[in-house]
């Protein structure tokens, strides 16, 4: 019985979670927590919402691992979703009493169906272009973080990481030849344009 | 459907060819739906794809949400073992002893013979007026109380409830004493029940943006709803509950250690300073020095009081006495610590002193009632 798991498509990766394995867990909840708390919080602009009820989804799956055991690991995630999806659906009928005004905007009406289905090809769409990021060196991938969650421009990356500006472009230029999906090429393009144009 | 829709919209975000019967499929889920159209706007947005990258790559915050579930569900996976071998300890104990208590747990309710000794709390209040006066509610009969600020205060059938509409907030205190409970009816329809030893003072009339009371003690709500005014109850000056739902117990002794807000319905946000926690049904919210929620609370027992029962399961010898020091308005003494007794089971709250206190001795609980001071001795009547 292997006790590393390096990947999420590990064929005994179900097995080994129904069998208690901490190890294998992590890995399933590392790949689905993000998941679901996008898809949360593009339903109840709430973020506090969001990771309760992608916990709590997760949760569910844990309570029921056994009868996983044999179940793929796509059969696992549209449990997630569906779980999540119903306490998102949930939360917004129970939350009619709203405290806040900003609440109120954010929870006022309740999700249609169409809402629901759109959400999750979108969030589907995303993770695709995500795989791609994935393949990426360790270096580019922090490179990706600093930008997209530190929101960080390429001078304070340089700053942070004790390397040159010019460095820090090159490692984008890399990280853009592989990246296909037009929407992260647009996305990398617009700040080292950017500051392209600064430095003329 | 679903996944070759997902194809092909990656193939037109990578500006690839689609096939004719891929531009159909394409045509047909944009027709079907607004939200369709919607998403496919979104799509093409680079905002929203910054938006899902940030949540995907924030890795430090996915570890810390690991760490959360680790401790809320993969550690507690000795716990319940542990638990259950204890639970099947005190079920030993109780076998050994022969008890008819055991017998009858099955019922979980015990019948008790009543006998003439301390007897058991009843209906009853003190209200205080706007002016200060004070009115003792436990023997009114059906009637107006009081007039104020246009606002009519009445009794029905042991009731409090307010009529009419005022416009000034004249404050209203109602004072629960040992051995009495009280349910009553605030302005806006708001449904209270108040336990022994505590408090609650609320206005005549709702004015504002918010509906606001104060509390002391214990008190089950079921809040009216109301949109456009929140329901906001403020704990021990400690902690408020800020209502966006229907029911919940809060439980704020002050003997206890913490203010346990219990929620049966709907949902509520705690309030400590600037910490807050919204709560779902079957969650307790424990407040100390910080927030802390549990899942899985057996709420019969935290409504047991308000349904006129005791229930001892997984209940310390301590947190019973204390609530029978409220419930029959007697002191508890101990005379050498706090034995060690699991207690179980449930009872009716209509019992005298003497009848409850048999069913303690049948778990083990030695002790001595002398007028109404009860000293709890040493040992195990079991053994």
């Amino acid at each position: 019985m292997p006790t590393n798991f390096l990947h999420i498509d590990h064929p005994d990766l179900l097995s080994s979670i129904a069998d208690g394995n901490e190890k294998a867990m992590e890995i399933l909840f590392h790949a689905y927590y993000p998941r679901l708390k996008y898809f949360c919080l593009d339903l109840m602009k709430d973020a506090a919402e969001a990771q309760d009820i992608a916990q709590d989804a997760i949760a569910a799956f844990w309570d029921r691992r056994e009868g996983f055991r044999d179940a793929t690991v796509k059969a696992a995630g549209t449990f997630l979703f569906t779980v999540a999806r119903n306490k998102c659906l949930d939360h917004k009928k129970h939350l009619q009493v709203r405290l806040a005004k900003q609440d109120e905007i954010a929870g006022g009406q309740e999700i249609s169906e169409d809402v629901l289905e759109a959400t999750i090809i979108k969030e589907d769409l995303f993770n695709r272009i995500f795989q791609e990021v994935e393949g990426l060196p360790p270096n580019q991938v922090e490179l990706l973080k600093m930008i997209f969650v530190e929101g960080l421009d390429t001078l304070e990356i340089a700053q942070k990481l004790g390397i040159t500006p010019n460095n820090v472009r090159n490692q984008k230029a890399r990280a853009l030849e592989k990246l296909r999906a037009v929407l992260l090429k647009k996305r990398l393009i617009l700040p080292f344009f950017y500051l392209f144009m600064k430095s003329l | 459907m679903k996944t070759e829709i997902t194809a092909i919209l990656y193939k037109h975000v990578r500006e690839e060819e689609i096939s004719p019967e891929e531009g159909v499929l394409l045509e047909a889920w944009l027709q079907q739906s607004a939200a369709n159209r919607a998403v496919f706007e979104q799509i093409q947005d680079e905002g929203e794809i910054d938006r899902y990258l940030a949540v995907m790559l924030d890795f430090q915050h996915t570890e810390n949400a690991f760490q959360l579930f680790r401790e809320n569900k993969l550690t507690k996976r000795s716990i319940p073992l542990y638990r259950r071998w204890w639970a099947a300890a005190s079920v030993l104990l109780l076998l050994g002893a022969g008890s008819y208590f055991f017998a009858n747990r099955s019922q979980h309710v015990m019948p008790v013979a009543a006998v003439s000794d301390i007897q058991p709390g009843k209906a009853g209040a003190i209200l205080t007026l706007a002016d200060g006066s004070e009115i003792l509610l436990d023997t009114m009969q059906n009637g107006s109380v009081a007039i104020q600020g246009g606002v009519i205060a009445k009794v029905t059938n042991g009731k409090l409830s307010y009529e009419g509409n005022g416009d000034q907030p004249l404050y209203n205190k109602i004072a629960i004493p040992k051995a009495r409970q009280y349910q009553l009816r605030l302005p806006d329809g708001t449904i209270v029940w108040l336990n022994s030893a505590s408090t609650i003072r609320y206005p005549t009339a709702f004015t504002g943006h918010e509906r606001k009371v104060e509390i002391t003690g214990e008190a089950y709500f079921e809040v009216a709803k109301n949109k456009e005014m929140p329901f906001v109850v403020n704990v021990n000056n400690k902690m408020a509950v800020e209502v966006l739902g229907t029911h919940f117990n809060i439980n704020a002794y002050q003997n206890g250690d913490n203010i346990a807000t219990t929620l049966l319905e709907g949902a509520v946000k705690i309030v400590r300073g600037n910490e807050q926690r919204v709560i779902r049904p079957g969650e307790q919210a424990q407040v100390n020095t910080h927030i802390e929620v549990t899942n899985k609370i057996d709420t019969s027992q935290v409504m047991a009081w308000r349904n006129g029962m005791f229930n001892f399961e997984n209940t310390s010898l301590l947190e019973v006495m204390r609530q029978l020091e409220r419930w029959y308005d007697i002191d508890v003494v101990y005379e050498k610590g706090i034995p060690d007794i699991d207690l179980i089971g449930k009872m009716t709250r209509d019992v005298p002193l003497n009848g409850l206190l048999k069913n303690l001795k049948e778990l083990g609980v030695n002790y001595r009632l002398e007028g109404r001071i009860l000293t709890v001795l040493p040992g195990n009547a079991k053994e």
